[in-house]
């Protein structure tokens, strides 16, 4: 016989828990609402998307070059001079980066993709 | 077009209790209420229902009926979960997946039998190390910059060792309790571990025990933190499950697009 559906069968396979249930339900379902849903087909939602995703493949290569550049610097590598043009130019990318989140309304957003089993992009 | 919830052992002592018999009407239903059977093949048992449509439902209803049905086959055999929704053509399609995959499905049975799949997941206090303010807004000189993301670099790369430490320390005390597990660090800044454990059945009240312990404190953490119960960790553990995390099974054909990858 089927056992009935309780009100919430997952509480009912719940076999250890400290410091609350509610503190993971609202992780979780912070994490559940990063996820697209569903894709959004219409143009307007379409360019935003494509938008959203060029701004972020942008911004994986922006924090790519500076992971480098921290690293140089590390190691000592890196003249002042450099360093400072170095960081110059990074603070002048993502000043741009900020101006073409707010061209594309995308303004607030994180710029992140998840790869699924892989994780988040960055 | 038929349902499949699994593959199993061959058909185990209780079926009276799964399929139509004439002195049992009480026996379970599958999704929608359809009648529930076993396509036997070699060493292999396949669990299905037919069905009217090739897309199933994902909701809270269909899903815990799939549940349902591995949770009661897991409870005296072997069970690999097909994924929830998978909807094969006819007996004959089934039969040739089977056919495909025989010598694995046998092998990954053996793998399970006797085991089950508990759920994990921790919670930390420890904030991620804030961000560098918004250049823009600051007539900041390219050298503060660069020192200031180097200052952010290391504290990040500090906050994920100590989260390392932490999972080595929760592994260290569960792994020995399990024959595999899968585990994943920091999906979210708060979710130091996500992981699934394959454990004895018998082993489940160890591995609750040994949970409980973990969460009255920690050597990593209990020096620097003044919260004694608990040295901020938060744990919370489901199951038992089928064996989900720890098999794929593989309904595709050879001459048709691989819906997933191999067992």
């Amino acid at each position: 016989m089927n056992k009935p559906i309780s009100d919430d069968p997952f509480i009912e396979r719940m076999i250890f828990e400290s410091g609350g249930v509610q503190a993971f339900a609202t992780e979780l379902d912070h994490a559940s609402s990063a996820l697209p849903q569903h894709i959004n087909a219409d143009p307007e939602g379409v360019e935003k998307g494509l938008a959203k995703l060029v701004l972020t493949l942008i911004e994986l290569i922006r924090r790519m070059l500076e992971h480098q550049a921290l690293r140089r610097m590390e190691g000592g590598s890196l003249s002042d001079d450099e360093i400072e043009r170095l960081g110059e130019t990074f603070m002048r990318l993502e000043k741009r980066m900020e101006e073409l989140k707010v061209a594309f309304h995308l303004e607030g957003e994180e710029l992140n993709l998840n790869l699924g089993p892989l994780g988040d992009l960055m | 077009m038929i349902y499949v919830y699994g593959f199993t052992d061959p058909p185990g002592v209780t079926d009276h209790v799964l399929f139509p018999d004439a002195a049992n009407p009480a026996h379970m239903t599958g999704i929608d209420d359809a009648p529930l059977a076993a396509l036997n093949y070699g060493d292999v048992s396949a669990i299905i229902s037919p069905t009217q449509s090739q897309r199933i439902a994902t909701v809270d209803k269909n899903l815990w009926r799939h549940e349902e049905v591995l949770e009661r086959l897991c409870s005296d055999r072997a069970v690999l979960p097909a994924r929830f929704g998978t909807v094969l053509r006819d007996e004959q399609e089934l039969r040739d997946v089977i056919a495909a995959n025989e010598r694995s499905f046998v092998a990954n049975l053996a793998r399970v039998r006797g085991k089950v799949e508990l759920s994990a997941r921790v919670l930390w206090d420890e904030e991620r190390p804030a961000v560098v303010e918004q250049a823009s807004s600051s007539g900041m000189s390219g050298q503060a910059y660069m020192l200031a993301r180097l200052k952010e670099e290391r504290e990040l790369r500090a906050w994920r060792a100590r989260a390392q430490a932490l999972v080595d320390w929760i592994d260290a005390e569960l792994a020995p309790l399990c024959s595999e597990h899968t585990q994943k660090i920091l999906t979210s800044p708060r979710m130091l571990l996500t992981a699934a454990y394959l454990v004895e059945r018998a082993q489940v009240q160890r591995f609750h025990d040994r949970l409980a312990v973990l969460a009255t404190g920690n050597p990593v953490m209990s020096s620097s933190t003044p919260d004694a119960t608990g040295a901020g960790l938060r744990f919370m553990c489901t199951g038992p499950w089928p064996p989900y995390s720890f098999v794929d099974v593989n309904v595709s054909l050879p001459d048709r697009p691989a819906k997933s990858e191999t067992l």
